[in-house]
């Protein structure tokens, strides 16, 4: 039940946000010859009220069936508990790639997170880990950066390497 | 529009010059639209400078090349790790991956390039009979048809709900709503941008598609300690018989779906994509086994995209009207070269354009040679340990997203919504609809409010056109039929 509310929460959640969002732009947009009969704000409103109702109703739903059945609803199985901060492990290291990029330049970025990933993904040697890391990124420059020609992020700290 | 003029665009053709710009097209089509987040336009206008150098038919023989490549490409992460390579490739997720994970990688990939062989072939030979008489049928649609065509495809929230309907729409409705950030295009308003400039642009389809579909499912598999993608024996790497055949009829239905809706302006390939999944399942005698691995799950999507790519060329070559990015940028190309896409072209060009079409037939045959054997390849992927392919994964897909507009927030957001991806699947809420609703949101604002608009408020006007009141009247019916069938299926603590 503790789930359902939750999730009925935040569907309520984003339809008020539309919906005051919408009131918002029009009190804004609405003056004498505005051309548009729906506009963006009443647009927001309108998804505002549908995301607001369908989190209503979907909770009801819940709470009826769990009057009826009086089971809590199945959940997935065969996950291992601990993989979850795995999980939350590899989010923070996409975080600290996203955070670095900018500031180090995508280089020294990508060796960072492959150094780190392929550590929390169980490559135990640190001599392979390192291996693995410079030439997929080097893989990576070439065929991004030097093939599609993709500009890469440089960074605060620029590096600068012959032939890239 | 004669025999004698195609024969002459064959000979054109088969040239060894315009047979390698073909060749390289392919090649690299197929290479970009493996690498998410590059799709066809981005491609394109990168290649543009190249093409002053290149002769005028060389350059759109290669670009073509490129953009029916590039449609192909994209199945082939879709299919294997659940990522897709560009935008028309989202649904062939949701039963490729699936083959995948059963170990029939061979066979998705293969029939992808089955349907889409059979997809160009076709549309090329539409091209060539009907070309100009089908562009004019594209002008009749205005907002109040395309509403009627958004309608319509707003029934798809029922195929791919799953198990529960509710869900599958709020789901939609969420898609909706995250499309509505940004500048709105018809005002020039801002909406949920709270003065960040970055949210101000929008979110884009890739990174969203890439974080729910891509992450989410890489973070799921490490919950569930997944190995491998894949850990049996391979199966056949080419489909035969009975599957064979229902792929090829997925194929030829996915052609013709995505051909005819593909020749309107605005209707991108991922839409065609969705409706002939859509339209597939409807028709199948098991609707309820798709998204469980079903070949004609791959081969309706993948054949609609490559036929909608085709079917773009009829009004850009015929009327002078690019339907898409990637036909403003292949109409770029032309003038550059001093030729005026429209109905003259056909008259004061008219080699030109048959060796176009006729290096069509040769490009997608090209592009079946080139892929089928690479098959076997491609689908030994899914045997390398997850523990280094998820990480090359994972950084492939940021540093795609990154390329699409050279921002940061677009990795931001494919994290953000690999998170929320990972949350959803935990908790059982289904993926696809979102992404669709997020497909179709700015497509059917723009046509809601445009008939609106210029019906002075009145929604009548969606009744008073043929075109739109018959695709209403079709889309109500099929929801009741729909939800008819459902009811009798699902015991009551479903409905």
């Amino acid at each position: 039940m503790k789930k359902a509310i939750i999730e009925a929460t935040i569907l309520v959640g984003l339809g008020l946000i539309s919906i005051i969002e919408g009131l918002r732009l029009g009190s804004r947009l609405r003056q004498p010859g505005f051309y548009d009969v729906v506009g963006p704000d009443r647009y927001a409103i309108g998804i505002g009220a549908l995301l607001v109702i369908s989190g209503i109703i979907y909770f009801l739903s819940q709470l009826r069936r769990r009057t009826v059945t009086n089971e809590p609803i199945a959940e997935r199985g065969n996950e291992e508990k601990g993989m979850l901060f795995k999980v939350i492990g590899i989010v923070g290291i996409l975080v600290l790639y996203a955070v670095l990029m900018p500031i180090v330049g995508y280089l020294l970025a990508s060796i960072i997170f492959f150094l780190l990933v392929f550590k929390i993904f169980g490559v135990r040697s640190w001599r392979s880990n390192i291996i693995y890391s410079v030439v997929i990124t080097a893989i990576y420059q070439v065929v991004f950066g030097n093939f599609l020609g993709v500009i890469l992020p440089q960074g605060y700290i620029h590096i600068t390497i012959p032939g890239f | 529009m004669g025999s004698f003029t195609i024969i002459d665009g064959f000979m054109n053709s088969l040239t060894l010059m315009n047979l390698w710009y073909c060749f390289l097209g392919c090649l690299l089509g197929t290479f970009v639209g493996v690498l998410p987040g590059l799709g066809p336009a981005t491609t394109l206008s990168i290649l543009l400078p190249l093409c002053i150098y290149l002769p005028p038919t060389g350059a759109i023989i290669m670009m073509a090349g490129l953009y029916y490549g590039a449609m192909y490409g994209g199945s082939t992460t879709s299919i294997l790790v659940n990522i897709p390579g560009e935008t028309a490739s989202v649904i062939t997720m949701l039963d490729g991956y699936q083959m995948t994970r059963n170990g029939r990688a061979g066979e998705a990939l293969a029939i992808a390039a089955i349907g889409s062989f059979i997809a160009g072939i076709f549309g090329t030979i539409m091209i060539a009979i009907v070309g100009s008489w089908l562009a004019k049928y594209a002008l009749r649609f205005g907002p109040p048809e395309y509403f009627g065509l958004i309608f319509f495809s707003l029934t798809m929230l029922i195929t791919l709900s799953g198990g529960s309907l509710l869900k599958g729409i709020t789901s939609g409705l969420v898609g909706i709503f995250l499309a509505t950030v940004g500048v709105d295009p018809l005002t020039g308003s801002a909406r949920f941008s709270y003065g960040i400039v970055s949210l101000m642009r929008g979110i884009e389809i890739i990174p969203l598609a890439v974080g729910i579909f891509g992450v989410g499912e890489i973070l799921s598999n490490v919950e569930l300690k997944v190995g491998r993608i894949y850990a049996g024996k391979l199966g056949r790497m080419i489909p035969r018989g009975a599957e064979l055949r229902r792929g090829i009829f997925g194929s030829i239905q996915g052609t013709i779906t995505g051909f005819v809706l593909g020749i309107l302006p605005g209707v991108i390939p991922a839409l065609t994509a969705f409706l002939a999944y859509d339209i597939e399942r409807r028709l199948s005698r098991h609707p309820e086994k798709f998204g469980t691995g079903l070949i004609e799950g791959v081969a309706a999507p993948e054949a609609a995209n490559n036929a909608t790519a085709m079917a773009g060329f009829i009004p850009m070559v015929a009327l002078g009207i690019p339907t898409t990015p990637v036909f403003a940028i292949m109409m770029a190309t032309l003038m550059m070269h001093g030729l005026q896409p429209g109905p003259l072209l056909f008259q004061q060009n008219g080699q030109f354009i048959w060796t176009v079409i006729a290096s069509m037939f040769i490009g997608n045959a090209i592009l079946l040679i080139l892929n089928l054997p690479l098959v076997g390849l491609w689908a030994r992927l899914c045997l390398v340990p997850f523990k280094f392919l998820a990480p090359i994964v994972l950084a492939v897909s940021l540093v795609g997203v990154y390329a699409i507009r050279n921002t940061l927030f677009d990795v931001w957001v494919t994290i953000f919504f690999g998170v929320i991806g990972f949350i959803m699947k935990k908790a059982n809420w289904p993926l696809a609809p979102m992404i669709l609703g997020f497909l179709l949101g700015d497509l059917l604002e723009g046509a809601l409010r445009q008939s609106l608009s210029a019906s002075g408020g009145s929604p009548l006007i969606f009744f008073q056109r043929p075109i739109s009141l018959a695709l209403i009247l079709f889309t109500v019916a099929v929801m009741v039929m729909t939800r008819f069938m459902k009811r009798e299926a699902l015991p009551p603590e479903e409905l």
